[in-house]
């Protein structure tokens, strides 16, 4: 059964990853994935985690918006069915690959890690601890923050991680809500790793007219 | 950091160019459409008559030509001048016709295969137009006849019986004048909205910010669920 997923393009995929891993040298990384616009579709990070497990990378992601966890990510079947249904709103852990149950996370420690407020999850220890223990096991943790919550909110939950990943919608995005998002970071001393202008391509000709209009 | 600062460049201006070509070109259409309505305002309701004279022993084309010069002659303007005073054919507003009128509003073209002269007038005068080309073609018949009657023998073969109007012709200048005008006017509210707005176009934009940025695609990936 063939199923359609948005993602990043292979070379998109890539230069992430060549910035990620020439910030990381080689040492385990928690990134903040921040998307300016609208929520972070769950299969850019998937689609990343899935090229970093075919390099021998082991991946989990922490998905704050839909208050999800993926251990191990792999873009295998269930993975995208699960990780995105809509109506799941409570913590769920799902285990990926048989290898996990025996050396991953300890699922049931870190299972109320999205409960409360946004300020008060991002605050708590658990919440960094949860980040740390998933950083002893694996290559890169990728946490995914919802675009609904406020710059102190963003800045609080960033600094708990190595860095971040911004995502921006090509001509959607106002440049001054990037330098207003980038302001309290880097008083922070936040660093943003990459960033990514997403363009939506298509073969539509009524789209090509729309984007020139 | 860089502090935000909303900046007008010419390298942004003319960005905006290829970035909104279809908005420009919507303007343009525009500026075009009210070339067409400023030409409709500057439309002069002119009116024309054709007489036509001839000869059927004048085939040769130079004397044709021999005869059209005559025909051009200013005798044959301040003639019909006098001849329309005399028939107090005069102006809409009662004034009377005058020589510089006659002489701007006239011409004659020969027509080599049919061995005619068609001579027609054009002025805003709806009523005087029939009058005035056919007093003009009786004088150019007369002034051509007297080069030498026995050969030439030219007469009104058509007088002119009603007039017409010369119809709408849209003036190139202002359809091109207008269409520039307006696809300029397009361009600069395009370049005016994209400073307003501040989007984020391309990674130059925020590499200022001193941000390692990079511009991807979003694809459709089809993958197989086992």
């Amino acid at each position: 059964m063939k199923n359609n997923q948005i993602t990043i393009s292979p070379n998109g995929i890539k230069k992430i990853v060549e910035d990620l891993e020439t910030f990381g040298q080689g040492r385990p990384l928690c990134i903040a994935f921040i998307s300016l616009e609208e929520s972070l579709n769950p299969n850019i990070p998937l689609s990343l985690a899935s090229y970093l497990n075919d390099k021998e990378k082991k991946t989990a992601i922490f998905d704050a918006t839909r208050k999800n966890i993926i251990i191990d990510a792999l873009s295998r079947k269930g993975a995208f069915e699960s990780f995105t249904k809509e109506e799941d709103k409570t913590l769920v852990p799902f285990i990926m690959s048989q290898s996990n149950g025996k050396q991953g996370l300890d699922v049931s420690s870190i299972s109320n890690t999205f409960s409360g407020l946004p300020a008060d999850i991002y605050t708590s220890g658990k919440f960094a601890n949860a980040l740390k223990e998933a950083k002893v096991s694996h290559h890169f943790v990728f946490l995914l923050l919802p675009s609904f919550i406020n710059e102190k909110e963003i800045v609080l939950a960033a600094s708990k991680c190595d860095g971040v990943v911004l995502f921006i919608n090509k001509e959607q995005t106002e440049k001054k809500l990037v330098y207003e998002l980038l302001r309290p970071l880097s008083l922070d001393n936040v660093t943003v790793i990459s960033s990514l202008i997403m363009e939506k391509k298509s073969n539509n000709p009524l789209a090509w007219f729309s984007n020139h209009f | 950091m860089k502090q935000y600062k909303k900046q007008l460049s010419l390298n942004s201006f003319l960005s905006s160019f290829p970035k909104h070509i279809f908005f420009i070109l919507l303007f343009a259409a525009i500026g075009v459409g009210a070339g067409f309505a400023y030409s409709y305002t500057q439309l002069k309701n002119d009116y024309y008559a054709t007489a036509k004279i001839g000869s059927t022993l004048a085939t040769d084309n130079e004397l044709m030509k021999i005869a059209s010069f005559s025909a051009n002659s200013d005798v044959v303007v301040k003639n019909t001048v006098t001849n329309l005073k005399k028939k107090t054919v005069v102006n809409s507003d009662g004034t009377d016709i005058t020589f510089s009128q006659i002489l701007n509003g006239y011409k004659t073209e020969i027509i080599p295969a049919e061995a005619k002269i068609f001579v027609s007038f054009v002025n805003a005068n709806y009523e005087i137009v029939v009058d005035v080309v056919n007093e003009l073609a009786k004088e150019m018949v007369a002034n051509i006849n007297n080069l030498d009657p026995s050969t030439l023998n030219f007469r009104v073969s058509q007088q002119a019986t009603n007039a017409e109007t010369s119809g709408f012709v849209p003036l190139v200048g202002a359809l091109v004048g207008f269409g520039i005008g307006f696809s300029f006017l397009g361009w600069l509210i395009a370049a005016g909205i994209d400073f307003h707005y501040d989007k984020v176009f391309s990674p130059h934009d925020i590499e200022e910010f001193g941000l390692n940025a990079h511009s991807v695609y979003l694809v459709k990936e089809t993958k197989d669920e086992e």
